[in-house]
């Protein structure tokens, strides 16, 4: 039943991006948002559409997963992109009393569907190819330098590991009790909202029973061995920056500059 | 009438590269009054094959027949097919994390209601399926949350057994209790199919309980049907059911090792008593050969 929630799915695979260091990843995702925001002509999008087909080419991954991503985001885009197109002064091409359309309001409008389709499909392409765990220590090493100004880097990346961790643990569990509960006879689909809300108490109470006495079980576990923060902690596999990693931020930094140059140019 | 499987197959995540064939090519049938064991090592399949009996999921391919009715074919009205699905009662492993309500009456009337009973009807329901599980009835106004862990499995069996399904599928309903714990469910259990007549499915991987209390067992192995026959038959195979990890029951084991010793004793003995009786048989019998001698 809930087994095809998407976000942070991760989809194994052996591809360049798969086995690029996550700090690559998440400075590349940086850098193309950054360039996403700088662009503001024909030119620059096409570049921006071109290299982030050029990434998912590359992760060998199937396109309906990025589409999948998008679903849940259709409506905002769509409404973005309505009110752009509605809202934009200019040329008017159409009108029906009051409201108008513009031919610059329709050219942002497609700009806007196009860039946050792009934001979405490069965040994907993101979860889809690292592991959560190792996305969290490449938040965690990038974080480090912030130490000094008091951001608890571990302490952060150790909490949504867990919460990373514990995700799939839940929706198990979930999926567990809805069907010990439906093998009772509950429905969950049927009648008005208020009958509705009532049908989820049944679910709610033992998953947050459970949820509870997981947590309070892990901290016993995590202080029975030893844990004690971050300090003086070692990790059983270091992340290596390799050439292919240069390489990658090599082709971020050219990617933002292209975008600049885009904007001055033309 | 029967529970029939027919040529079932299930994938989880079809499609995906996470994709896992659980169950391929599983025909069998369950008859009324039965009490039928299934065995089978971690992730041979029988808990995907137990929550299709009951209409949790629908399998990939293949058809379960309850009473003749196919439950997932979508030409028969819905509420038939629900009717159909909750006469199989689902007891799943550790079922005391579904308990919700503020007390253990409340609890147990949920089926009941769900299947349409009033507050009246729902509640008499439930005090008889606590007497059925052995539940004193002083325990219908406490919050289920305050019991014992044993008690807490009565009161979720219970929830099960007072919706009156013909069919009541117990998956490792022993897990994590204590030996005693475990004899007195068992024993309920067996109570339940002689005197009320429920068809009772048994998933364990405890060979010891599936050979005490099941007319027919079946071992399934990586979600096919490996074996299907009575105790007796079954344990027959007891090199094969070694190599598949899962053992032979302890007093089959002893027989087996007297034979081995030399002993003139049968080894199709699953039960503790018979194994007994077999034991001092073949005892006196050698006590007489030597007194002869």
């Amino acid at each position: 039943m809930l087994r095809d929630v998407t976000i942070g799915q991760y989809l194994p695979g052996n591809s360049l991006l798969h086995r690029l260091d996550p700090r690559s990843k998440i400075n590349g995702v940086l850098f193309f948002m950054i360039s996403l925001f700088v662009i503001n002509n024909m030119v620059g999008y096409w570049l921006m559409v071109i290299s982030a087909v050029g990434m998912i080419l590359l992760s060998r991954i199937p396109l309906k997963y990025f589409l999948k991503g998008i679903k849940p985001l259709l409506l905002i885009i769509i409404l973005t992109v309505i009110l752009q197109a509605l809202m934009t002064p200019g040329e008017i091409i159409w009108q029906w009393k009051f409201l108008h359309v513009t031919k610059e309001g329709l050219i942002q409008a497609l700009f806007m569907g196009t860039r946050l389709v792009l934001l979405v499909s490069i965040t994907s392409l993101l979860t889809l190819t690292t592991t959560p765990i190792v996305l969290t220590e490449g938040i965690e090493k990038m974080l480090n330098p912030f130490k000094v100004i008091g951001v608890p880097a571990h302490e952060l990346a150790m909490m949504m590991t867990i919460a990373l961790r514990f995700i799939p643990t839940l929706i198990e569990e979930t999926d567990k009790i809805m069907k010990a509960q439906a093998a009772r006879g509950a429905d969950f689909e049927s009648g008005n909202l208020i009958k509705r809300v009532n049908a989820l108490i049944p679910i709610l109470v033992p998953l947050f029973l459970s949820a509870l006495k997981r947590a309070e079980d892990l901290a016993t576990a995590m202080e029975a061995r030893g844990y004690h923060g971050g300090e003086g902690r070692t990790r059983l596999k270091e992340l290596h920056f390799a050439g292919k990693d240069y390489g990658a931020f090599g082709m971020a930094v050219i990617l933002l500059l292209a975008a600049i140059a885009t904007r001055v140019l033309f | 009438m029967p529970l029939e499987v027919k040529n079932v197959e299930y994938t989880y995540s079809p499609n995906t590269p996470n994709a896992s064939v659980a169950l391929k090519g599983v025909d069998l049938t369950i008859d009324e009054g039965e009490f039928v064991g299934i065995i089978g090592h971690t992730g041979s399949g029988k808990s995907t094959l137990v929550q299709l009996l009951c209409g949790l999921m629908e399998p990939s391919e293949g058809q379960i027949l309850i009473d003749g009715v196919d439950i997932n074919n979508k030409e028969t009205p819905k509420d038939i097919r629900k009717k159909l699905r909750l006469q199989v009662g689902m007891v799943f492993q550790y079922p005391e994390h579904q308990l919700f309500e503020e007390t253990v009456l409340k609890d147990i009337c949920f089926g009941p209601k769900n299947l349409g009973f009033n507050e009246e009807e729902a509640k008499k329901l439930a005090k008889d399926a606590m007497k059925k599980v052995g539940l004193p009835l002083k325990y219908a106004e406490e919050s289920p949350f305050d019991l014992s862990g044993g008690q807490k499995r009565r009161v979720a069996i219970a929830g099960v057994l007072a919706m009156k399904p013909k069919y009541l599928i117990l998956d490792e309903p022993t897990a994590g209790l204590d030996p005693q714990g475990r004899e007195e469910i068992l024993a309920q259990v067996q109570q339940m199919q002689k005197e009320l007549g429920i068809t009772i499915i048994l998933v364990s991987h405890s060979m010891d309980d599936v050979a005490r209390f099941a007319d027919r067992i079946i071992v399934m192995n990586k979600g096919e049907k490996y074996l299907e026959g009575t105790p007796r038959e079954i344990f027959a195979h007891d090199e094969e059911l070694i190599s598949l990890g899962l053992g032979i029951p302890q007093v089959t084991q002893i027989l087996k090792r007297l034979q081995k010793e030399g002993w003139a004793v049968r080894t199709d003995i699953v039960e503790l008593d018979a194994a007994k009786e077999e034991i001092l048989k073949a005892w006196r019998a050698r006590k007489g050969g030597n007194n002869h001698a």
